[in-house]
């Protein structure tokens, strides 16, 4: 059975050491977020700063990642986060996760601080840190490009400009728009003194199976291609969901002010601007757009975040925007929160000219492209957005009511949750702050799904009704689960269920790939308990940093104000039933009242060892 | 009674138009589809079941409430909005 | 005669092609091991898939001083028993189509017929079908236009 690696680079002490990966960790955590996660909580220490080299940042490639397994391009990075002071994680497609595996290596931990600006440039099976201060500086684009240039066909994972001046929503990027993008994660390298980690590697992966990998791949890929769903996937991206979630009045607007917004951004508009659709690594859906602005893009989380949420209804105005995002390393998603928060607060008269130098106002590209620019750099009132939900310490107590963030991580999803009761629960809970990819239970937006069909996937007591709050619990569990394993097996969510169709991949799926690559065996049941292990590594790391059960909440807007429009009018969450909700979750999960994985179950985790 | 009928992508692009007007005998979604299988077999065939039915994957929205049972009475001038809920990020 | 063909514009550049390829040939996942390589730069926005032409007059036959490459049912074939690994053939084949990794050579020899790329290209950019006069004319003078600029 092929060996995995994982290297520990000390870039204070310009050392590095690699590690055969344990069996039992693979077995017990997959690889990806479930190896980073327990590497996390066994590496960092209670009381850590974010940006002090004391810090940790890994990236890690799933056991499926790089071969002929659909979707399997994806990478994860980690860390403590800068954003939220707990659990950092993104999740990134592109080529460079696989590129990483052919250059030897499954996962890289950087821990200290470099002395001068670096990079890691990891090839053919050897790690260097090597001197970067010429490409110090440079946006996303030109430094991947100058990488290229100087050293041949390489895949890079860098920081932008953002990421270098420690902007607590710095993202990384790899290729023109794959970003991990949540958490600041390009914050903490920079803040390591890292502009990128470099890849490229001639050896492949050995596959155990050869001949059964193509068989099952041959029919995975049969079956995702007639599905009905596939070709739209592949023709619109995931922009087609902002007409779904407009029409049903939960696209969040102006701030959560109101909850629809322009037709003029549906999909269809898109389709103008669009040059052709482009793949990540090993994907049969191709959902990406190459733009005609120079760039990819946008996903619908850019048409929300950066278009309704700023009040903007330009096509080319957003993707212009997400383009300038991607250039400068932001995240997209804290991006368009943390901009409208400052938009409305301006306007209630919370914030003024002397703090913002200028007048703020939805609505106005190019007001938006500039302060995006200036969080970039951390220049002018700049410097205080850049230091996102923290922001509240200057903006005043009150400010926090207008925030659209959980456990300090603006929302992502451009979707409101105040309707469908179930998304609600989800980032309230999700490991990382409010995330849609991490347990959002999609399926609740089928409103004519049978109660038998959903009762068969999210087990009895779970309720038909997208409003009502009962069993929803069971919901969010089926998806936090399959994700976490979804995320630690190495492919995409795009093509699983749970995230997408009922009828896309599930751990059935998981099992057969894992088993042509690897030759190890997982039943379907234990790959799912691997997820939920996830979830409590995940929960045991946030609660050794502080985190307690009041960090399970909603933004303040969600339980007071109704929403104003469509069919989401009236809707709000109630405080009482989500704290019911939530305390069913809780059993669930089989944590204690507060929240807290139960001592044995902790003993049980921590058995697994630290590096050997 | 005459009925609006929107649809979303890419029920839309079988048809070809964002917005029929569809002429129903009485108010049920039954004489809707009755309508639809007549006038459009095209969209008909993407949304009826082997049933009969309208598929289960498919949202219908009656003005600003969605619905989960379809028993329910159209007026003349009403808005109904089907939609496939597809997901992601 | 069936042949392979290529549609760069339906081509996403996801290189499942080239991962088939040397999963099937060499029992592991390795695009830059593949007798069909796809070079992309999405900075520079292109993705073109790099494969064997099946040449009339074959550069990489004329070359073999070994004997290696051979000409069977129309198809360019190439027995690795033969080959001392010179790697003439890969410097003088007008498409670069001819890969090598360390010692081995990789060229593609339609799979005995069930070329493995196709089958896991999503999009029907690679396409493996009987040719046609026009596309026969195109391909011969593609390779006529190659062979006189090199």
């Amino acid at each position: 059975m092929q060996e995995r690696k994982l290297a520990i680079v000390d870039l204070s002490k310009g050392k590095v050491q690699t590690y055969t990966i344990p069996k039992s960790w693979r077995r017990g955590f997959l690889g990806g977020r479930g190896i980073n996660s327990y590497l996390l909580y066994n590496l960092l220490e209670k009381g850590t700063d974010p940006f002090s080299p004391r810090n940790v940042f890994i990236l890690g490639v799933g056991p499926l990642g790089g071969t002929l397994a659909p979707s399997s391009s994806r990478f994860s990075a980690s860390a403590l986060s800068p954003e939220t002071g707990f659990l950092g994680d993104a999740n990134c497609g592109g080529f460079f996760g696989p590129e990483l595996r052919y250059a030897g290596f499954d996962h890289l931990v950087l821990r200290g601080k470099a002395k001068n600006p670096s990079y890691v440039n990891v090839q053919d099976g050897e790690i260097e840190i090597r001197d970067g201060r010429d490409y110090w500086g440079m946006d996303t684009y030109d430094v991947q490009k100058a990488f290229r240039k100087d050293l041949g066909d390489v895949e890079s994972v860098v920081c932008g400009v953002a990421g270098e001046n420690k902007v607590r929503f710095a993202c990384l990027r790899t290729g023109v728009k794959n970003a991990a993008g949540r958490c600041g994660l390009g914050a903490v390298m920079g803040s390591k003194n890292v502009k990128a980690v470099v890849a490229s590697g001639t050896d492949g992966i050995e596959v155990e199976h050869p001949e059964e990998m193509l068989e099952v791949v041959k029919d995975i890929k049969d079956y995702l291609m007639a599905s009905k769903i596939t070709p739209i996937l592949g023709s619109m991206g995931t922009p087609l969901l902002y007409e779904i979630s407009n029409t049903i009045g939960a696209i969040r607007t102006k701030n959560s002010q109101l909850n629809a917004w322009s037709d003029s951004l549906n999909a269809e508009e898109l389709e103008k601007y669009v040059e052709k659709m482009i793949s990540c690594s090993s994907c049969f859906m191709h959902c990406r757009h190459r733009n005609m602005f120079d760039g990819e893009g946008p996903e619908y989380t850019a048409v929300g975040l950066l278009g309704a949420n700023l009040g903007l209804d330009d096509y080319p105005e957003v993707i212009k925007l997400n383009n300038t995002c991607n250039e400068l390393g932001l995240d997209v998603s804290s991006s368009g929160t943390i901009l409208s928060w400052a938009f409305e607060l301006y306007k209630k008269g919370l914030i003024d000219k002397k703090m913002t130098g200028q007048e703020l106002r939805f609505g106005d590209f190019e007001l938006a492209d500039e302060l995006l620019h200036k969080i970039s750099k951390r220049e002018g009132f700049g410097d205080i957005l850049a230091e996102s939900s923290k922001a509240v310490k200057k903006f005043g107590p009150k400010s926090e009511d207008y925030l659209i963030a959980v456990k300090g991580l603006p929302q992502s999803d451009p979707h409101d949750v105040r309707y469908i009761k179930a998304f609600g629960l989800g980032i309230a809970t999700a490991s990382r702050g409010a995330d849609h990819l991490r347990s959002r239970p999609t399926l609740e937006i089928f409103f004519r799904l049978p109660l038998e069909v959903k009762e068969k996937i999210y087990g009895k007591g779970v309720t038909a009704d997208p409003t009502s709050y009962d069993g929803k619990e069971k919901a969010v569990y089926f998806s936090d689960n399959i994700f976490a394993t979804i995320d630690s097996v190495g492919i995409c969510k795009f093509i699983c269920h749970g995230f997408n169709s009922p009828h896309f991949l599930s751990y059935e799926h998981f099992s057969k790939l894992l088993h042509a690559v690897t030759g190890m065996r997982f039943g379907e049941k234990e790959l799912e308990n691997i997820g939920k292990r996830i979830i409590d590594t995940e929960r045991m790391f946030n609660f050794k940093h502080g985190m307690t059960a009041k960090d399970d909440t909603l933004p303040k807007r969600y339980f007071d104000d109704p929403m104003k429009l469509k069919v989401g009018k009236g809707h709000r969450i109630e405080r009482k039933g989500f704290q019911k909700m939530k305390k069913r979750y809780y059993k669930l999960r089989n944590w204690n009242e507060q929240g807290r994985v139960k001592k044995q179950r902790v003993k049980q985790i921590e058995s697994y060892g630290g590096l050997p | 009674m005459d009925i609006t009928l929107k649809l979303l992508k890419p029920l839309n692009d079988v048809v070809g138009q964002n917005e029929l007007s569809i002429k129903v005998e009485n108010g049920t979604i039954e004489s809707l589809l009755a309508a639809l299988s007549n006038d459009h077999p095209k969209l008909a065939e993407e949304i009826i079941d082997e049933k009969g039915d309208l598929d289960y994957r498919i949202n219908v929205i009656l003005n600003d409430k969605p619905l989960s049972d379809l028993n329910v009475s159209l007026n003349d001038g009403d808005l109904v909005t089907l939609f496939i809920p597809i997901s992601g990020g | 005669m069936k042949y392979l063909f290529y549609h760069p514009e339906k081509c996403t550049g996801c290189k499942q092609c080239a991962m088939a390829c040397s999963l099937n040939k060499f029992g592991e996942c390795n695009p830059k091991k593949s007798a069909i390589s796809i070079v992309r730069d999405e900075f520079e926005r292109y993705e073109y898939a790099i494969v064997c032409m099946q040449c009339e007059e074959a550069p990489c036959i004329e070359v073999c001083h070994q004997g290696s490459y051979y000409l069977e049912d129309n198809v360019i074939k190439r027995d690795d028993d033969q080959c001392i690994h010179c790697r003439l053939c890969a410097a003088v084949c007008p498409h670069s189509a001819i890969t090598t990794v360390g010692k081995e050579i990789v060229k593609c020899d339609l799979c005995d017929g069930d070329p493995k790329c196709v089958k896991y290209c999503s999009t029907e950019a690679l396409v493996y079908e009987e040719e046609t006069k026009e596309q026969a004319a195109k391909r011969q003078e593609l390779a006529k236009k190659i062979l006189s600029t090199s």
